[in-house]
């Protein structure tokens, strides 16, 4: 296979291009500048949007499993026969528990909170949910024993009712009977706090109180009864196909959805921002390029007699193209390793800043923090645009290169 | 190579050159062979056509009209990519100034017609150091252009030219921007490389002295031959 370059038209341009004439003088350095700058925009601009992406998924999924199946109505059944057809259904289950939801008011120290009370089995939630990394203070296990019920608070839930690990609080549950009047009774609850939680969502970390199973159902008053299980598969990217298998499996009395479900909008928001960003901030690549190409016009010009005299002693205008050609890739690839260096870097500022600064607002964002995150398909995507870019520029100082006639550049003397 | 050892031969070279007032005649059906081995000389003033002549025979410049046959290849058919090779294997040229790249040492200009063919490195700076060695310019091997003197600057360019061992050199004013006494110690290499490397030269000067010592000179005046 023939190489892109000979390797003696590599030497040359090589030698050529570390001169103070090419790469260390004249707008080069600015050029190369702007390139950074523009990979580094685009490194973290795709890192902001994977990061928003991913930190909301493994929140979804680590609180809520993978897929929610939810049952309809008050119906009575055997939740381990209910296991039993999902796993024949989707033989890819991993792990299932029990779940009950109930609204409440948390009391504690005169101040109230509207809560949404989560009962598990703690038995199982070990292998569904990944409750354990996302403890701030505190432990996830409900499993202890305690005269006091325990329970896992969310971290702003504790800042704003002034809950620590070891406090105790009450939960308030109203009860309607099904006796036609819309009268309510309250049933109330005393919990231990066992572990503070980040949730990773906004709303959750604001309401949410996991307790045991039992322990919720007691607090309910709904005896045995249970909302649905949350499962987990292999891979949280099968969640959807698992979901819509499940859902035509189960039939109506199940309703099933999947972490992608509750936040449909903002995926789908990101799906379409990421290509739209990416463009646009391919533009600020763009204009590096062109001075790029400035930049190499200028050499070109400026190395007319250099340019002649290699065509004297047999360089063919082919290889006066891709000595340009060359100097243009190796000043994109540059600036696409100094982009990524200070992409990182200004991934790791906006890292430390966000958790000083309060930089992402979780009642606008619905998350309180991303964590950064730079995939390999942009990582390639940038690679490939900045490249094809850089490419692009270099073709017309490279031509006119290749086309200069040795005469043109000898008459300049 | 013809059976009178005709190693060039330019037919009836013709250069215009569209200019506003109309045409402007360069060179104006030129005839001129070029023996193996021969050394020949090109006298003339400034604007008669002669380094254009030499440029059209070098093939970096092409003509109007007219034939140029080297070697028994017509080089006037053949494409870029073939002249360059050409160029690189056959012919070797040295200018008024001598053209180094600055960013290249003595030995890299010089090895650099070796490496363009695609010689082993190697043994490219092995020639490009039995030149030099040659020119009595080792010790400079390694210095940069501008820590050269014009007359070592202009012999590094002659290795350069040479370090391919081409059938024929063209000169273009090869001693014009070097003082007397250099000039005449270049005047003696060119004369010294014919005899050891029986290569072709054509050198076009203004100087008549070094003219002079060629066994054939040629005048040109207008674009054409003065016949004695």
């Amino acid at each position: 296979m023939r190489s892109f370059i000979k390797p003696s038209v590599a030497w040359i341009s090589w030698r050529l291009l570390l001169s103070r004439k090419t790469l260390f003088g004249g707008t080069a350095p600015l050029a190369l500048l702007g390139l950074i700058l523009g990979v580094a925009a685009l490194v973290v601009s795709m890192a902001v949007m994977s990061g928003f992406e991913s930190s909301l998924q493994q929140a979804m999924t680590d609180v809520s499993g993978h897929v929610q199946v939810v049952k309809r109505s008050k119906i009575q059944d055997d939740w381990l026969e209910l296991e039993s057809r999902i796993k024949k259904l989707e033989p890819t289950l991993q792990g299932a528990t029990r779940f009950v939801f109930v609204e409440g008011i948390m009391a504690h120290n005169g101040q109230i909170s509207g809560i949404l009370l989560e009962g598990i089995d703690s038995e199982r939630v070990q292998g569904v949910l990944k409750l354990k990394s996302r403890v701030k203070f505190g432990s996830d296990d409900l499993s202890s024993k305690s005269e006091i019920p325990l329970a896992l608070i969310g971290l702003g839930l504790a800042k704003k009712m002034n809950l620590a690990v070891g406090d105790t609080f009450n939960i308030v549950v109203p009860i309607t009977e099904n006796n036609g009047n819309s009268s309510l009774q309250r049933r109330i609850g005393k919990f231990k706090v066992q572990g503070v939680l980040e949730f990773g969502k906004y709303d959750w970390n604001e309401r949410f109180v996991i307790t045991g199973l039992t322990t919720a159902q007691q607090v309910a008053a709904i005896g045995d009864r249970y909302s649905g299980l949350l499962l987990r598969f292999q891979d949280a990217s099968y969640a959807r196909v698992a979901g819509f298998n499940l859902n035509s499996g189960l039939g109506s009395p199940y309703w099933v959805r999947d972490w992608r479900d509750s936040n449909e909008n903002l995926f789908d928001a990101v799906s379409v921002e990421r290509p739209a960003i990416f463009f646009v901030v391919s533009i600020i690549i763009f204009v590096a390029a062109f001075n790029i190409s400035s930049t190499l016009f200028v050499n070109v010009v400026q190395r007319f007699k250099d340019i002649a005299i290699l065509k004297t002693v047999g360089l063919s205008r082919k290889d006066v193209i891709q000595i340009f050609t060359f100097q243009g890739l190796f000043m994109g690839g540059l600036g696409l390793i100094g982009g990524f260096l200070l992409g990182f870097i200004l991934c790791g500022l906006f890292n430390w800043a966000q958790g000083r600064l309060n930089l992402i607002s979780g009642a606008v964002y619905r998350i309180d923090g991303i964590s950064l995150n730079i995939r390999f398909f942009d990582t390639l995507a940038i690679c490939l645009a900045t490249m094809l870019i850089c490419f692009i520029a270099t073709l017309a100082p490279a031509r006119r290169g290749g086309q200069l006639s040795p005469m043109e550049g000898l008459r300049n003397d | 190579m013809t059976k009178d050892n005709i190693f060039m031969k330019a037919s009836n070279i013709k250069k215009v050159y569209a200019h506003s007032m109309g045409q402007l005649e360069i060179l104006r059906g030129v005839n001129l062979e070029i023996k193996e081995g021969e050394a020949l000389a090109i006298l003339g003033s400034s604007g008669a056509g002669k380094s254009t002549l030499l440029q059209i025979m070098g093939t970096l410049d092409r003509p109007t009209s007219g034939e140029l046959v080297c070697d028994g290849r017509d080089l006037l058919v053949m494409d870029d990519e073939e002249l360059s090779k050409f160029r690189n294997a056959e012919m070797g040229f040295v200018f008024q100034f001598h053209h180094l790249l600055s960013e290249f040492s003595a030995i890299e200009n010089v090895m650099i017609p070796c490496r363009v063919a695609g010689e082993n490195p190697k043994l490219a700076q092995e020639k490009a150091m039995n030149l030099l060695e040659f020119m009595g310019l080792a010790d400079r091997a390694h210095h940069y252009p501008n820590e050269l003197s014009g007359g070592e600057l202009q012999r590094i360019a002659i290795a350069r030219a040479l370090v391919r061992s081409p059938k024929i050199l063209f000169a273009d004013e090869p001693t014009g921007n070097l003082d007397s006494q250099t000039s005449l110690k270049i005047q003696d290499l060119f004369f010294q490389l014919k005899q050891e490397m029986k290569l072709a030269i054509v050198v076009v000067t203004h100087d008549l002295a070094f003219a002079k010592r060629f066994p054939k000179v040629y005048q040109m005046k207008d674009g054409q031959w003065v016949h004695p």
